[in-house]
């Protein structure tokens, strides 16, 4: 297969509301839906989109310090890319990167660990299940690519990558 | 009890429960902005029904509760919920009620019938699986 250049769809930068993910999703559609892929692939890359626009909406760090979180939708040798860079605290890294190189490693153990924790796990104060690494992955035949990096004592950059 | 009725949004479904017209359906998107906000009428109207339904199992014999599941997308955080409404109606089913779940997924959409198998097997309820055309 040859590698061609990634068409870009749709690009935001800025503060992840409510009302932006409502938005984004919009566009995602009009854009998407055209196309005019299977079902299953199109409910997936939303589904992967939700996931990822409402873990910025809910944990990115809002400094103006900082880089705005950024999410970029691309196509990428006839597969979606869904790209997205957030600021998060430098105390989570390591959950957070535990968590993706073991749903990356355990494929094909991710609908019983989905399971245990719907039922184990509580929401969290902001009305994260805690359960969209797991959809995002499931969602894709690839693994997820991310990278994390120190800005400072208290913070870092993190962006995600999936395919779909 | 007064029937629960909630209008459909682009972010979350529709919900009738509606015992005097045994009309059990949610039906829709579920991705709300306040997902506590949003569900927590729809389980606190169903543990109401738990309490009440066994008052009335004559009634339930001739009409049946069949709860109808019709969503085209839920997430993460809906799913928590989801799971609190069907584990709500399996214990409404415990109390010798005649009840039923029918979930419902496009054609083409695995992903909505397998996670309707997952959901059957966490809760120990067998659901019957109802492929739609849209």
């Amino acid at each position: 297969m040859s590698i061609i250049n990634p068409t870009e769809l749709l690009f935001f930068q800025g503060i992840i509301t409510f009302g932006v993910v409502s938005e984004l999703l919009n566009k995602l559609e009009d854009i998407v839906l055209p196309l005019s892929i299977e079902k299953l692939r199109y409910k997936r890359l939303f589904s992967s989109a939700v996931e990822i626009l409402e873990n910025i909406q809910m944990h990115s760090i809002v400094n103006s310090d900082y880089p705005k979180p950024t999410f970029k939708l691309s196509l990428v040798n006839k597969e979606f890319r869904i790209e997205s860079c957030n600021i998060m605290r430098n105390e989570d890294r390591e959950n957070l990167e535990e968590k993706i190189h073991y749903l990356n490693k355990n494929l094909p153990n991710l609908s019983e660990m989905f399971s245990l924790n719907l039922m184990n796990r509580k929401l969290s104060e902001k009305g994260g299940a805690g359960l969209g690494l797991y959809i995002i992955r499931r969602n894709s035949a690839h693994e997820i690519s991310f990278k994390t990096e120190g800005i400072d004592n208290d913070y870092a950059y993190f962006c995600i990558s999936v395919l779909i | 009890m007064k029937p629960l009725l909630i209008d459909e949004t682009n972010s979350t479904p529709q919900v009738i429960f509606d015992i005097k017209n045994s009309h059990f359906e949610i039906k829709g998107c579920s991705r709300p902005e306040n997902v506590r906000h949003f569900f927590l009428p729809i389980v606190e109207w169903l543990e109401g029904f738990c309490t009440e339904a066994p008052l009335h199992v004559e009634h339930f014999k001739e009409n049946p509760v069949v709860f109808k599941f019709k969503l085209s997308y839920f997430n993460s955080a809906s799913a928590k919920f989801i799971l609190d409404i069907l584990l709500l109606i399996n214990k409404i089913y415990m109390s010798d009620i005649n009840t039923a779940i029918d979930w419902f997924y496009e054609e083409g959409d695995e992903d909505m019938l397998d996670v309707g198998t997952e959901l059957s097997e966490m809760v120990d309820f067998n659901f019957r699986y109802i492929e739609t055309k849209m």
